[in-house]
């Protein structure tokens, strides 16, 4: 049996993760929701399924399991409130929300329900990324040290949409891109950012939001580092992670792959490169919640994990604000 | 009494969850500064979870923490929480070095502060026989399982010399030499001699450890490896000879010898020697009284492993 998916949200992500489920065994997309009735055509031009305009009622279906939400990024809480509430689990594209009480109210409504939630960090799911990180979890480089996590790309990207440009709907480089750096920085050093001093600012484009930021975290497990966030308006894409462990170095580029470096030498890891990696991430992502929910286990990552991103992320914010170091706190997993 | 625990991703949280739930405690939380472990530990135990320790003792407020955690940063966290004035306990061996543990030395003088280190043959049925003279010599050997066990449960930093402070000599070898501390008593301890064993594998870490000690006219052996054949079992034995009398203490097997003859007593421990430290800690953080094992206990073991790393000649073992 399928585990059977609505989308809400029909636009370019959207149907990004429409091919990608479509393209796994045990996962099909049975409804799609959205506010344009121009996008609504070309997501079922492409993947024919009933479509409204309304999402309440891709939730009053009785034949949805999951539902995912791409919609702009202000729209996210009520939807997945919604989404939550009517009994289905989530697959909540990142930003997770606009305010740490917003990723409250989602995680809230998914523990009354006893629904899983699965944030759409999809570099956790990458193959060079997790080429790397299986190698870093095996403890053959000893203990992280510290990271620099570069996410650097051209602003003007065909998908860029009005709210991407106005922070007051979740947009600008730091919650659109950069958050992704962080995530993944995070992911890898396995801990959670406890402070952070940060600068931001939009300096390529006439906007209301950053183009530009750089952050340095301290960490739980005490280490530290930096995030560098340019949405440019020209230049060259760079899309790269360095970890120093203290016996060796790891790089992982979106580009190149992954290196280890150690006694001097550097090695290149095999994984599946793939120039369309980012699709075979989202594949890899939706297998993930469909083994999950067929085995009954947690999800990963999940709720909690999107909040402490988030809140890393508006401490930033408020840091660049205050101009001083400012402390991060998190959200409990389990029984408070 | 509301236990919490620090770095819960540790090997011995089952051991103490157990220990402190047996005395009668309730687990009231768990940190743990990684994200996965985190999740993990919430669904296991059934608790809150944090990512550090000064927001779980902030959301919890417990009697007691246990601190576990890499052992390099042990003190680090020992010290956020001593701040708080929050009795703890501290996981052996403490720090990765002697030098490592003394800020957390002064900063427990300084808040008056209450750590208790779990150093779990002190709590053995051996001490209870009784000796009228002087110790001459002891024997002190752990034979645990191999280093793959540690891969097992996830805590490969274990094999990271700069994480673990070194191999079995520092993680294992401070219950041996704590023991041979409390048979010598005051005063200072001379490492005549000592071989370490470097795993193949793992550079920096020693699977193997042989030390001869000595204070005044007591002379002591330390043996510790990572080489006992069976992973689930190991072999543990403690043998000391005084004036008087002659004790071996091999897997809860107690042979006192002495004028009259041998008594031999096989004694399955129950409760545990988990579950007494943890019993007697909780009894002494009520009535307000010392540790059985402080961390200048620990210090002072540390200080003697030190000594023997300094001492050894090491040997690089050509096969895994």
């Amino acid at each position: 049996m399928s585990v059977r998916v609505a989308i809400v949200g029909g636009g370019f992500i959207g149907q990004r993760h429409a091919e990608a489920i479509s393209k796994n065994d045990g996962l099909e997309v049975v409804a799609v929701a959205g506010r344009s009735p121009e996008t609504l055509e070309a997501f079922t031009d492409q993947f024919p399924v009933p479509a409204t305009s309304d999402y309440h009622e891709v939730l009053e279906r009785d034949d949805v399991d999951v539902v995912l939400v791409a919609t702009p990024h202000h729209l996210h809480t009520q939807i997945a409130v919604d989404s939550l509430r009517s009994g289905r689990h989530l697959m909540l594209e990142k930003p997770m929300a606009l305010t740490l009480d917003e990723c409250d109210q989602i995680i809230d409504a998914g523990v009354e329900a006893n629904r899983q939630i699965m944030v759409g960090f999809t570099y956790r799911f990458s193959p060079h990324y997790l080429a790397a990180k299986k190698i870093i979890d095996s403890g053959e480089l000893g203990s992280p040290v510290l990271c620099v996590s570069t996410v650097s790309k051209g602003w003007w990207v065909p998908n860029r949409r009005d709210w991407h440009l106005d922070r007051t709907t979740g947009g600008g480089m730091w919650l659109v891109a950069g958050i992704h750096g962080l995530d993944r920085m995070s992911w890898l050093l396995d801990a959670s950012p406890t402070s952070v001093s940060a600068h931001l600012a939009t300096r390529f484009h006439d906007i209301q939001a950053d183009d530009s930021a750089v952050a340095f975290y301290r960490y739980s497990n005490g280490t530290a580092g930096v995030v560098v966030s340019v949405g440019y308006e020209t230049g060259v894409a760079e899309h790269r992670t360095e970890l120093t462990f203290t016996g060796g170095k790891v790089t992982i580029d979106d580009t190149n792959g992954v290196m280890i470096g150690r006694d001097d030498t550097w090695e290149k890891i095999d994984h599946d490169v793939s120039d369309h990696w980012s699709m075979l991430a989202l594949e890899q992502q939706w297998r993930d919640l469909r083994d999950a929910l067929v085995e009954g286990r947690p999800v990963h990552p999940d709720g909690i994990e999107g909040r402490e991103t988030m809140a890393a992320l508006f401490a930033a914010e408020r840091s660049n604000e205050l101009g001083e170091e400012v402390e991060i706190t998190h959200r409990s997993h389990g029984i408070s | 009494m509301k236990i919490a625990i620090v770095e819960g991703s540790h090997w011995h949280t089952d051991i103490h969850v157990n220990a402190f739930r047996t005395a009668g405690c309730d687990i009231v939380g768990m940190s743990d500064a990684s994200q996965t472990s985190r999740s993990q530990l919430a669904e296991t135990y059934e608790c809150a979870t944090f990512g550090t320790p000064t927001e779980l003792i902030e959301a919890t407020t417990p009697e007691l923490v246990v601190v576990l955690g890499k052992h390099v940063d042990m003190p680090r966290l020992a010290i956020e929480v001593a701040a708080t004035g929050t009795p703890l306990v501290l996981e052996k061996p403490c720090a990765i070095s002697a030098p490592a543990l003394l800020p957390l030395i002064e900063k427990l003088d300084e808040v008056d502060g209450f750590a208790a280190v779990p150093l779990g043959h002190r709590h053995r049925d051996l001490w209870e026989t009784v000796h009228q003279s002087s110790a001459t010599f002891g024997h002190f050997r752990i034979v645990s399982g191999s280093v793959q066990r540690y891969l097992d449960w996830n805590v490969p930093w274990v094999l990271d010399p700069a994480a673990s402070g070194g191999g079995v000599l520092r993680n294992l070898g401070i219950h041996a030499v704590d023991a041979f501390c409390m048979v010598a008593g005051e005063g200072s301890i001379e490492v005549i001699g000592a071989r370490l064993d470097e795993h193949p594998d793992y550079p920096g870490i020693d699977r193997r450890a042989t030390a001869l000690l000595a204070q005044g006219d007591l002379s002591g052996l330390v043996e510790v490896a990572y080489t006992f054949p069976d992973d689930s079992s190991a072999d543990v034995e403690w043998r000391i000879q005084w004036d008087d009398s002659y004790v071996r203490d091999r897997n809860n097997r107690i042979e006192v010898t002495d004028i009259a003859g041998t008594t031999t007593t096989d004694r399955v421990e129950t409760p545990g020697r988990y579950e007494r430290f943890a019993i007697d800690v909780c009894r002494r953080v009520a009535n307000g009284e010392p540790p059985t094992a402080s961390v200048h206990d620990a210090h002072r073991a540390l200080s003697v492993i030190d000594s023997i790393y300094e001492a050894g000649t090491t040997h690089w073992s050509s096969t895994s």
